[in-house]
C-alpha cells in the first residue's frame, strides 16, 4: 500500500499538469485512478495484509488492509471516484481548477493513509496532510470561504493536537506506535492513562465528525466550500471522526476482550451513555438548525451534523444491532450526502446560486437533478424502501428493544424533523414558481448526471438488497468478537421482529404502479403556465406587483424559527470567545512590545527583580 | 590538515573583512564579492569539518595556551551542524543582497557588516571562554546595528542599540563577578568551581547572564527591538537577524547554561523555563494580530526562541540531563534557522508589506508561492517538511517526561501559529490584492537560493535520519 | 508615583545585586589573585606543569625564555595570552568606525564643521608640535611591550594629532583613501600573523618569533609587531572618525 501512496503523490503532480492543459482531462485521470482503487478494493474483499515502510532512526509507517477498515477504504475511493466524475464538467469556471484537482488527489492519498494506517504515527501524519490540503480546498470557495477555512483548520488542529498528545502518552506507555501493541497492553494500562487517551481521541473524533457542541465549523466550511468539494468534506473527511470513534469505542476495547461472543460491548449506563446522549443532542440540534437555514448547502451541512449524531449514538450504545446499524449508517450517510450535495452543486452550476429564496420551479428544467435529490431525501428521512430506512430501523430497533426511550425519542425526532428540512429545498428549488431569469436553465452535462445517477442507483439497490450494505459490517462484528446481526439476502433479523426489504419494495412498487395506472387512466389534468401555479392566476395584493417575486417559499419556516430564536448558539459563543481572545492579545502586544525605551527598561528591571526575588524568598 | 582547524571559520572572514577597505579603494567592483567568498569558504570548511568531528566535544586551544587559562574553541558534530546551518543561511542571504539589494546605503559598510556578523556568529557558537563570548557578542551586535539601518530605520535600530548595551553591561558585571568568585574565565573551569558558592550568588549571576543574552537571542525582556528592526531592515538583513544572530545567540545561551551551570542548579533553569514559556505565549499572541508580514515573522521568531530555551531549560532542571528533550530542542533550532530564512527571503521578494497587499501574489508567481509555502508549512509542523519531525519529537519528549503544562502551552501556541500562518498562505494564493502594484521581477538565480533552502527542508522532512543522528550526542564530558 | 516605584525597584535591585554578588566582588582586602587564572598570567606559568608554582627569577636585560617575554605584564596578557580577544576588540573598533562612516554616508555630503577661528599661536605651533606628537605616539605603541602604553594608546595619540591639524585652521583634509588602506592592511596584517602562527606551529595567534632579551626592543616575539599594527590601525580608524565628523569642504 505504501507504493500506492507514492503513486498517489506522483499522480497529484501529473494530474496538475494534465489539468493545466485541460480540466476535464485532469478530472478524468483522477476518476480513473480512484476507479482503479474502487475496483482493487472490491477485488480484495476478504483478503488482508500488513505492510511496513521504514523511515530510519527507529521510525516506521505501518499500513494494513483488513476487515475492519475495508469499508472505510472503499468509501474513500468511491467518493473520490464520484466526485472526480462530477468534476469533469463542474470545474469549468473555477479559478484554480488545476491546483484543486492536484490537492484533491492528495486528499485521496491522505484518506487512504488515515484509514489504512496500522499505527498511530501513520495515522497522525496522514491526518495532518488531510488537514492542510483540505484547508486550501475549502478556501477556494466563494466569499466567506476563507474565514470558514480558517475556523475549520483551527478546529482540525485542535483535534490533531489532542490526538498527538494521546498518541505520545500511548507511545510512552507501550514503547511503540503500533495498534497491535496498544491493543495488547490495553488491559494492563493504568486506568488514568487509558481514560485520558480515550477521552482525547473521542474529543478529536467529535470535533472532526462535526458533532454538537463542536459542530459550528461545519456550517460555513461545508456551506461555502467549492461545490465540488463539499461532498468530499461531508462524505469523506467527516467520516474520519466516525472512524476514530469506532476504533476507540469498539475496536480497541473489544479486540482486547475475549473473542467469545458478545452481544453488547458497552453498558448503557455511565460514560457511554453520556456519549450516546451527546449523539442524541447532535441529532436534535442538527435537525432544528437545518430547518432554520435558507442556504441549500448550509442546510445539508447541518443534516450532516444530525447524521453524525446517529452514528455516535449507535456506536456508543454498543449493542450488536446498534453497532451494525451505526456502521451501516455511515455508508448510508455517504450516499445521501453525495446525493444532496451533488444535486445542490448541479443546481448551483446552472443557476449560480445556492440561496433557496431566489430559486423555484426548476423541476421541468432539471428533471434528473430533481430525481436524484428526491431519492436522496427519501433516504435521509428514513422512508422505506431505500437504504436510509434500513440503518435507521436498526438503530431505533436497538434503542427500543433495550428500553432506552429517551434516546429512541431523540432518534425519532431526527427522523421526523428531517421531513421538514429536506422538503424545503425540494419545494423552494424544484417546485413552485420559476423566476424568469431561470427560464432557460438546462440540465447539467452528461458526466455530472452520470455521477449523480450512480449514487441514486446505489441508494435504491442497497435499500432493496441490504445484504450488500450490511455484510461488510457483520464481518467486522465477527472480527472483533461480537455476535453478528443476522441478515438474509434482503432481510434483517432483530430481537423483536424482522425486516424484509424486498417485500416492502414490492409493496411500494406495487402501490406506485397502481397509482400510476389510476393517474393515467382516470384524471385529465389541465395544463397551465408555470408561473400561474400558486396563485391560480390571482395576484395577492399584499405582495407587490411583478411575477418574479411570487416566491411563497421565502421565510418558509419562519414561525418554526420563532420557537427556537432564543436557543443558545454555539457558533455565537465561539465568535464572542474569539473576540475576547483577540482583545487580550492586543493588550499583550501593547504592553510587552510596543513600549518606549523607558518602558522597556522598566520591563527589564521588573523581570530581573522578579527572577532574583523568586529565588531569594 | 591545516584546513581542519575550526579557527579558520572565524579568521578567514575577519581577514577578508579587513581587506574590504583596501579593495574599495582600488577595485571597487570587487568589494561585493568578498562576503560571498567569506561565506562560501565557511560553508565548505564546515562541511569538511563535520565528517571528522565526533559526538564528543573537541577543544582547540588558541595561541597554544592551556585551555583552562587561555581561550579555547569547542567543536563537535552537533556544533558542526549548527555552524553549517548558520553559515549556509548567511551565504544565501549575502547572495540575495548582491543580486537584489545593492542600492542599500554605503556599499562599503554592508559587506563589512555582513562578513563580520558571520565571523562573530561563528565565534559565539564555538567559543568556550566567557569574555571571548562577550567580544563576539559585541562584534555581532555592532554589525547588527549597521545591518539594521536600511532606508532610515533609525528608531528601531536605536532601540536595538540601547537594549543591546544594557545587555552587554549585565554580561560584563556577571562575567567579572564570576571570574572573581571562581578564578577562571573558561566556561568549563568556571562551572567546575561553582560548587563552593552560595545560592544567592548563583541565582544572581544566572539571572544576569540570561538578561544579557536575551537581547540578541530575542527573548523577553530585552526583545522589544525585534519587530521594528525586522520591519525596517532589508531582506538579507532580516535573514541575518532571524537565522544568524538569533541562532548563534540562542546557542550561546544554551552553551552557558549547559557548561557553566550544568544540571545541578534546578532553580536557575526553572526561571529560564518560565521566561521561555512566557516569551512563547507572548510572541504568538502578538503575531496573531499582525497584518505586516515581517512583523508577523518577527514575533513568530520571538516565540520560537522562547520555545527552544524553555525546552532546553526543562531538559536540565531536574538534576539529570534529558538528552532526548535537549536534542529535540536543538533540532528545532536548526529547522527554524532554515525555515525562517526561506520565509523571510520569500517575503522580501514579494515586495509588499501587508497581508492585504500581497493578495493573490502566489498565483502570479507560482514558484515563489511554492517556496514560501514550503517554509511556512515547515514552521507550522506539517508532515513532509522538516518542522514536523522536530515538533513531533518535542511533544514526545515533553509527554514522556510528564511536563504537561509545558505541552499544553506549546500546543496552544502552535495552534495559534498555525492559524495566522495559514491565513498568510490563504492571502498569498487566494486573496485579491488591494494595490495594483506589480510584483518586482526576480531573476532565476534568486530562485536557486530559495530552492536550496526548500530542498533541504523537504529532504529533512522525508528523511530525517541524517540530521537526527548528527544532532544527537552533545555530551557533557570532555569540554576541558 | 512611578518615581517611587522606580526608586524602590532600584533599591531592591541594588540589594539583590549587592548581597548576591558580594561573594563575587570580594570588596576590600578579600580580593586577591590567589587561585585565579590571573595569577598564572602574572607568574607566566600558564603552560607549565604546575601553574601555581612560584615564578622563576628573571634578570632584566638578559636572555630569558619565560612565556611571553614582555616586560610589561599587561601587554603580555592583552597581546599574548588573550590575543584572540584583542583581535575581536580591534574588529569592534573597525566596525564602529565603519558604522560612523555609514551613517554619515547616508545623510549625504556634509559641509565642513564650523569651528571657532583658531588663534595665531595655535596655527603656528601646530606645525612643529605635530611631528612631536606623532613621534610620541609612535614611541608609545612601539614600546608597548616594555613600558606602559601600547597600540590603542599610541594610536589615539596620533589621532589627536590629526584632530589638532583640523582645529588649527588650515584647510586640512585627512586622506580618506590612504587611511582606509592603512586600516585594512594593518588589520589584515594582524590576522596574517595569526595565520602564520597556525601554519608554523599549528596554533592560531601563537607567539612564534624568538623571545630575545627581556627589556630589549626586539623581544617578546610577535608582540611588538602586533602592537605596531594595532597602533597604525587605531590611528587610522580614529583619524577617519574625526575626519568624518569634520565633514567635507
Amino acid at each position: 500500500m505504501s507504493t500506492l501512496i507514492f503513486i498517489g503523490l506522483a499522480a497529484s503532480l501529473l494530474i496538475y499538469a494534465a489539468a493545466r492543459l485541460s480540466r476535464p482531462l485532469g478530472a478524468l485521470l483522477l476518476m480513473l485512478l480512484s476507479g482503479a482503487g474502487v475496483a482493487a478494493l472490491i477485488l480484495s474483499w476478504g483478503k488482508g495484509f500488513t505492510e511496513t515502510l521504514p523511515l530510519g532512526n527507529g521510525l516506521e509507517l505501518t499500513f494494513s488492509l483488513s476487515t475492519f477498515n475495508w469499508p472505510f477504504l472503499l468509501l474513500g475511493a468511491f467518493v473520490l471516484f464520484i466526485v472526480s466524475l462530477f468534476a469533469v464538467n463542474a470545474l469549468k469556471e473555477m479559478e484554480h481548477g488545476a491546483s484543486f484537482l492536484a490537492l484533491l488527489t492528495l486528499i485521496g492519498v491522505s484518506v487512504m493513509g488515515v484509514f489504512g494506517a496500522y499505527d498511530f504515527l501513520t495515522l497522525f501524519i496522514f491526518f495532518e496532510l488531510m488537514t492542510w490540503t483540505s484547508f486550501f480546498l475549502v478556501s477556494m470557495g466563494k466569499t466567506g470561504a476563507k474565514k470558514a477555512a480558517l475556523i475549520y483548520a483551527f478546529m482540525s488542529m485542535i483535534a490533531a493536537y489532542l490526538m498527538i498528545s494521546a498518541i505520545m502518552m500511548i507511545a510512552q506507555y507501550t514503547g511503540s506506535f503500533s495498534y497491535s501493541d496498544f491493543m495488547g497492553m490495553y488491559e494492563a494500562m493504568p486506568s488514568g492513562i487509558r481514560t485520558t487517551v480515550v477521552i482525547f481521541f473521542l474529543a478529536a473524533a467529535l470535533i472532526k465528525g462535526g458533532i454538537y457542541p463542536v459542530h459550528f465549523w461545519l456550517r460555513s466550511a461545508h456551506g461555502d466550500a467549492p461545490h465540488v468539494f463539499s461532498p468530499v468534506l461531508s462524505g469523506l473527511l467527516v467520516k474520519y471522526g466516525y472512524y476514530s470513534a469506532f476504533l476507540f469505542l469498539l475496536f480497541f476495547p473489544v479486540m482486547v476482550a475475549t473473542k467469545a461472543g458478545i452481544t453488547q460491548v458497552t453498558s448503557t449506563d455511565g460514560p457511554n451513555f453520556i456519549l450516546a446522549f451527546i449523539g442524541g443532542l447532535s441529532i436534535m440540534a442538527g435537525t432544528v438548525a437545518a430547518i432554520l437555514q435558507s442556504d441549500a448547502k448550509k442546510l445539508v451541512a447541518f443534516s450532516s451534523v444530525s447524521h453524525g449524531g446517529y452514528v455516535i449514538l449507535a456506536l456508543a450504545y454498543g449493542t450488536n444491532m446498534a453497532v451494525a446499524g451505526g456502521l451501516a449508517h455511515i455508508w448510508v450517510h455517504v450516499l445521501t450526502a453525495l446525493g444532496m450535495f451533488l444535486s445542490m452543486g448541479a443546481v448551483a452550476y446552472r443557476t449560480g446560486t445556492t440561496d433557496m429564496d431566489e430559486m423555484g420551479g426548476l423541476i421541468k428544467n432539471m428533471p434528473v437533478t430533481f430525481t436524484v435529490y428526491l431519492i436522496a431525501i427519501i433516504s435521509v428521512a428514513g422512508i422505506p424502501p431505500l437504504a436510509g430506512f434500513v440503518s435507521k430501523w436498526m438503530i431505533i430497533q436497538a434503542l427500543a428493544a433495550n428500553g432506552s426511550y429517551i434516546l429512541a425519542f431523540m432518534a425519532f425526532f431526527g427522523s421526523i424533523g428531517s421531513f421538514m428540512y429536506v422538503f424545503r429545498p425540494l419545494a423552494t428549488i424544484f417546485l413552485g414558481q420559476r423566476p424568469h431569469k431561470f427560464k432557460d436553465v438546462r440540465e447539467v452535462p452528461f458526466f455530472m448526471q452520470l455521477a449523480m445517477l450512480i449514487v441514486t442507483l446505489l441508494t435504491i439497490l442497497l435499500g432493496i438488497m441490504p445484504y450488500y450494505l450490511l455484510k461488510p459490517f457483520t464481518r467486522i462484528q465477527e472480527f472483533i468478537g461480537m455476535v453478528p446481526v443476522k441478515i438474509g439476502f434482503s432481510t434483517v433479523y432483530s430481537a423483536l421482529t424482522q425486516l424484509d426489504m424486498m417485500l416492502i419494495f414490492l409493496v411500494f412498487g406495487g402501490g406506485f404502479l397502481l397509482a400510476l395506472v389510476i393517474f393515467l387512466l382516470f384524471s385529465k389534468p389541465t395544463k397551465v403556465e408555470q408561473h400561474e401555479v400558486y396563485t391560480s392566476g390571482e395576484i395577492a395584493p399584499e405582495i407587490s406587483t411583478t411575477p418574479e417575486i411570487y416566491h411563497f417559499s421565502k421565510g418558509y419556516y419562519r414561525s418554526f424559527g420563532r420557537l427556537f430564536s432564543r436557543w443558545p448558539s454555539v457558533e455565537a459563543w465561539y465568535h464572542k470567545g474569539a473576540a475576547y481572545i483577540s482583545q487580550f492579545f492586543e493588550i499583550i502586544e501593547q504592553s510587552l512590545f510596543k513600549q518606549s525605551i523607558n518602558g522597556f527598561i522598566w520591563l527589564a528591571v521588573v523581570v530581573m527583580a522578579v527572577l532574583m526575588a523568586v529565588r531569594w524568598f | 590538515m591545516i584546513m581542519q582547524n575550526p579557527v579558520l571559520l572565524i579568521a578567514v572572514p575577519l581577514l577578508l573583512a579587513f581587506l574590504i577597505p583596501v579593495f574599495s579603494s582600488f577595485f571597487k567592483g570587487a568589494v561585493r564579492f568578498i562576503p560571498v567568498l567569506a561565506g562560501g569558504f565557511n560553508v565548505i570548511a564546515a562541511a569538511l569539518l563535520i565528517p571528522q568531528a565526533s559526538g564528543d566535544v573537541a577543544v582547540t586551544e588558541i595561541g597554544g595556551w592551556a585551555s583552562a587559562y587561555g581561550i579555547s574553541l569547542l567543536f563537535s558534530s552537533q556544533i558542526g551542524y549548527m555552524i553549517l546551518a548558520v553559515n549556509l543561511t548567511a551565504l544565501l542571504a549575502i547572495f540575495y543582497y548582491i543580486l537584489n539589494e545593492r542600492d542599500l546605503g554605503s556599499p562599503l559598510a554592508y559587506p563589512i557588516a555582513f562578513t563580520l556578523a558571520l565571523s562573530g556568529a561563528n565565534g559565539m557558537i564555538m567559543t568556550g571562554d566567557l569574555f571571548n563570548l562577550f567580544v563576539f557578542m559585541e562584534m555581532t551586535a555592532i554589525a547588527g546595528y549597521i545591518i539594521a539601518v536600511h532606508k532610515k530605520g533609525y528608531l528601531g535600530t536605536f532601540r536595538f542599540v540601547v537594549l543591546s548595551s544594557v545587555g552587554s553591561a549585565f554580561f560584563l558585571i556577571a562575567t567579572a563577578s564570576l571570574y572573581n568568585a571562581t578564578g577562571f574565565l573558561n566556561m568549563a573551569m568556571a562551572g567546575k568551581n561553582l560548587g563552593a558558592l552560595s545560592t544567592p550568588f548563583i541565582s544572581v549571576i544566572s539571572v544576569l547572564f540570561i538578561m544579557a543574552l536575551s537581547s540578541e537571542a530575542e527573548l523577553l525582556p530585552l526583545n522589544g527591538w525585534v519587530a521594528p528592526v525586522y520591519r525596517e531592515s532589508s531582506g538579507a538583513g532580516s535573514v541575518f537577524f532571524a537565522s544568524v544572530f538569533s541562532g548563534a545567540a540562542l546557542f550561546a545561551v544554551i552553551k552557558v547554561m549547559l557548561i557553566v551551570f550544568g544540571i545541578n542548579y534546578a532553580y536557575v533553569h526553572q526561571g529560564l523555563l518560565v521566561l521561555g514559556l512566557v516569551t512563547l505565549a507572548a510572541g504568538e499572541a502578538a503575531a496573531f494580530k499582525q497584518s505586516n508580514l515581517k512583523k508577523m515573522v518577527a514575533y513568530s521568531s520571538i516565540a520560537q526562541s522562547g520555545l527552544i530555551i524553555a525546552a532546553v531549560a526543562a531538559a536540565m532542571r531536574s538534576g539529570v540531563l534529558h538528552n532526548g528533550l535537549f536534542n529535540a530542542a536543538l533540532f528545532q533550532l536548526i529547522n527554524n534557522i532554515l525555515a525562517k530564512a526561506l520565509v523571510l527571503l520569500g517575503i522580501a521578494l514579494l515586495g509588499q508589506a501587508t497581508l492585504k497587499e500581497i493578495g493573490g501574489a502566489g498565483t502570479r508567481k507560482k514558484w515563489l508561492g511554492v517556496f514560501i509555502s514550503a517554509g511556512v508549512l515547515s514552521l507550522i509542523g506539517m508532515p513532509g517538511f522538516a518542522g514536523f519531525w522536530s515538533k513531533l519529537f518535542l511533544v514526545r519528549e515533553l509527554v514522556g517526561n510528564r511536563m504537561f503544562v509545558f505541552t499544553l502551552v506549546f500546543l496552544l501556541a502552535a495552534l495559534f501559529e498555525a492559524y495566522y500562518y495559514l491565513r498568510f498562505l490563504q492571502s498569498l494564493f487566494l486573496g485579491k490584492s488591494t494595490t495594483a502594484a506589480s510584483l518586482p521581477k526576480t531573476s532565476w538565480v534568486t530562485y536557486i537560493l530559495l530552492f536550496v533552502l526548500a530542498a533541504l527542508i523537504i529532504l529533512i522532512g522525508f528523511a530525517p535520519d541524517v540530521i537526527i543522528r548528527a544532532v544527537s550526542g552533545l555530551s557533557l564530558g570532555g569540554v576541558l | 508615583m512611578k518615581k517611587v516605584i522606580a526608586l524602590l525597584l532600584f533599591l531592591g535591585l541594588l540589594f539583590f545585586l549587592g548581597t548576591g554578588l558580594e561573594q563575587g566582588l570580594k570588596l576590600g582586602d578579600r580580593n586577591t589573585l590567589a587561585g585565579k587564572a590571573g595569577e598564572a598570567y602574572l607568574k607566566r606559568t600558564v603552560n607549565s606543569a604546575d601553574p601555581s608554582a612560584s615564578p622563576s627569577q628573571v634578570e632584566y636585560g638578559s636572555e630569558t625564555d619565560i612565556e611571553e617575554n614582555a616586560a610589561n605584564t599587561l601587554t603580555a596578557v592583552v597581546v599574548g595570552y588573550r590575543s584572540f580577544d584583542t583581535l575581536g576588540e580591534v574588529t569592534v573598533l573597525f566596525l564602529a568606525a565603519t558604522g560612523v562612516m555609514a551613517l554619515f554616508f547616508a545623510s549625504g555630503k556634509k559641509k565642513r564643521l564650523a569651528l571657532a577661528k583658531p588663534n595665531f599661536i595655535l596655527s603656528v605651533s601646530s606645525g612643529f608640535l605635530l611631528p612631536l606628537i606623532i613621534l610620541f605616539g609612535a614611541y608609545v605603541f612601539t614600546h608597548g611591550h616594555l613600558t606602559p602604553g601600547g597600540g590603542f594608546q599610541g594610536g589615539t595619540i596620533i589621532a589627536a594629532a590629526v584632530l589638532l591639524l583640523y582645529m588649527a585652521g588650515n584647510a586640512y583634509k585627512a586622506p580618506a583613501t590612504g587611511l582606509k588602506v592603512l586600516e585594512g592592511f594593518s588589520g589584515a596584517g594582524y590576522l596574517l600573523i595569526g595565520l602564520a602562527g597556525l601554519l608554523l606551529t599549528g596554533f592560531f595567534l601563537n607567539n612564534f618569533l624568538p623571545s630575545g632579551k627581556m627589556g630589549a626592543l626586539f623581544s617578546a616575539g610577535v608582540i611588538p609587531v602586533v602592537y605596531i599594527l594595532i597602533g597604525l590601525k587605531v590611528s587610522a580608524e580614529l583619524s577617519g572618525i574625526v575626519s568624518d565628523y569634520m565633514g567635507e569642504d
